[in-house]
């Protein structure tokens, strides 16, 4: 992937606004007085200096406590605040590195929230750079994939920031001397990781109904499957289930169930459909908090062929 | 006979005249003296950044002999620092005023913005635009400094 320097233009401001490098600060006094019954005015001559350019790079990790993951996940978000404190436009390197715990998450990627919204979204560009405005700050995105073998309970990674300005001294820039002061010009953070102790389960079972109870053509069978989670206290948000029509069935219609609901074969408002070869539930959030511990039994029939 | 007041401006008619006005911006900041040691100095700003700490000195130079009365000094504040309140230091006996527009000066009690709530709220320093002394006299053959501290914004 092509990496690209990205601008940031305008973001969440939470610094003060400083006075940018390069700015002239004047003061001339003036001084009115009498004498001999007469009033005289004078003035100073200008005195004036230059602003010099302060480097103040910081990142923190912003997350309000450790982000979930489960074996073999992918795209897992940590999220980071880097903040320019100083008073330039800043071109700052950003990188994330294994912070040294249990276990490592792999492939490890930077991401820009480009889209403002404090959420990893599709939207999103992966980068090696980032300028920042004065007195500005972006939130970046670590986005990396849990291994399907975990043997830990926690994994760290830092977000490492570097900006290559060093103290120094007068650069011309519009005819002023401009000086560098060097705050910070590198800042980590570390974000940490935790494995779930709580999973999501589905169970799928099915029977025939009437008859014999033996399957034969034509035996109508209804298949169930519950899903709940199991572990400690934890939720899910945003829980989907699709299940394919078994092969060699027809699918019954109108025969989708979730909790003993029927639900409209059409992708309508309700929790389900019914496409061509496969039945879709929407359960959004499950969870086991709060003394709930909700099992959630989506059902259907095919008839066998 | 017509008493007619003369005002003379601009700081070339000083020249000859014993009276003179200087201001200066000065920042704390290591200097080397002659026998190689360092030692904290205000002098003129090498590096300013935001946050800093700038001293402004107004020098009220009189080398007549006579004693100067009414007397006015006016800074204006720089849209870039900002006037800390409570520095203002001076062996001159002196009041302060302050001004919102850098043209009326009133005491700074006397001085009102409008806030976002649409209400009136008392001026703060960083809604003063410039500052008056006024000083009852200036001795002859004196040389005095009033000075104030500012931030960088």
């Amino acid at each position: 992937m092509k990496y690209i320097i990205f601008a940031i233009l305008s973001t969440v401001f939470l610094i003060s606004k400083g006075v940018k490098a390069g700015s002239v600060i004047e003061n001339i006094a003036t001084i009115e007085y009498s004498l001999d019954n007469k009033k005289y005015l004078l003035q100073s001559s200008l005195d004036k200096f230059v602003v010099d350019r302060i480097v103040d790079i910081k990142s923190s990790w912003q997350d309000s406590s450790a982000v979930e993951i489960s074996a073999g996940e992918k795209n897992r978000v940590l999220t980071f605040l880097v903040a320019n404190e100083g008073n330039s436009d800043e071109n700052v390197s950003v990188l994330g590195l294994y912070a040294g715990s249990e276990f490592a998450q792999e492939n490890i990627r930077v991401f820009v929230d480009s889209n403002n919204n404090g959420i990893f979204d599709n939207n999103d560009t992966q980068v090696k750079d980032l300028l920042i405005k004065a007195d500005d700050s972006v939130d970046v995105f670590i986005v990396s994939d849990t291994p399907k073998s975990i043997d830990g309970n926690f994994s760290k990674e830092s977000l490492f920031v570097e900006d290559k300005a060093k103290d120094s001294k007068g650069k011309v820039d519009n005819k002023e001397k401009i000086d560098t002061v060097v705050r910070s010009n590198k800042s980590s953070s570390v974000g940490v990781y935790k494995v779930r102790d709580y999973h999501l389960v589905a169970k799928k079972s099915a029977k025939v109904i009437g008859g014999d109870g033996l399957l034969h053509t034509g035996s109508i069978v209804e298949y169930s499957i519950e899903v709940k989670i199991e572990g400690e206290k934890g939720e899910f948000n945003n829980v989907f289930i699709k299940d394919n029509i078994p092969t060699n069935t027809t699918y019954i219609s109108n025969s989708l169930k979730l909790d003993g609901i029927a639900l409209s074969d059409k992708n309508d408002s309700d929790k389900g459909f019914f496409d061509k070869d496969l039945i879709a539930v929407s359960l959004g959030k499950v969870s086991n908090i709060n003394n709930i511990n909700k099992t959630h039994k989506i059902s259907f029939q095919v008839q066998v062929k | 006979m017509k008493v007619v007041k003369i005002i003379a401006l601009s700081a070339v008619f000083a020249f000859g005249s014993g009276i003179s006005i200087n201001t200066a911006s000065l920042k704390k900041e290591i200097v080397k003296t002659k026998d190689g040691k360092t030692k904290v100095e205000w002098v003129k700003p090498t590096k300013a950044v935001p946050k800093d700490t700038i001293k402004i000195v107004d020098t009220i130079n009189n080398d007549t002999n006579k004693t100067l009365s009414g007397v006015k000094v006016v800074n204006p504040i720089d849209k870039s620092l900002l006037f800390q309140k409570g520095s203002i230091k001076s062996k001159l006996k002196f009041k302060t005023l302050f001004s919102l527009d850098g043209k009326k000066f009133d005491d700074a009690k006397n001085l009102f913005v409008v806030g976002k709530d649409g209400k009136k709220h008392l001026a703060t320093a960083k809604d003063y635009k410039a500052v008056q002394f006024l000083i009852d006299k200036v001795a002859p053959k004196s040389k005095e400094t009033i000075e104030y501290l500012t931030k960088i914004k």
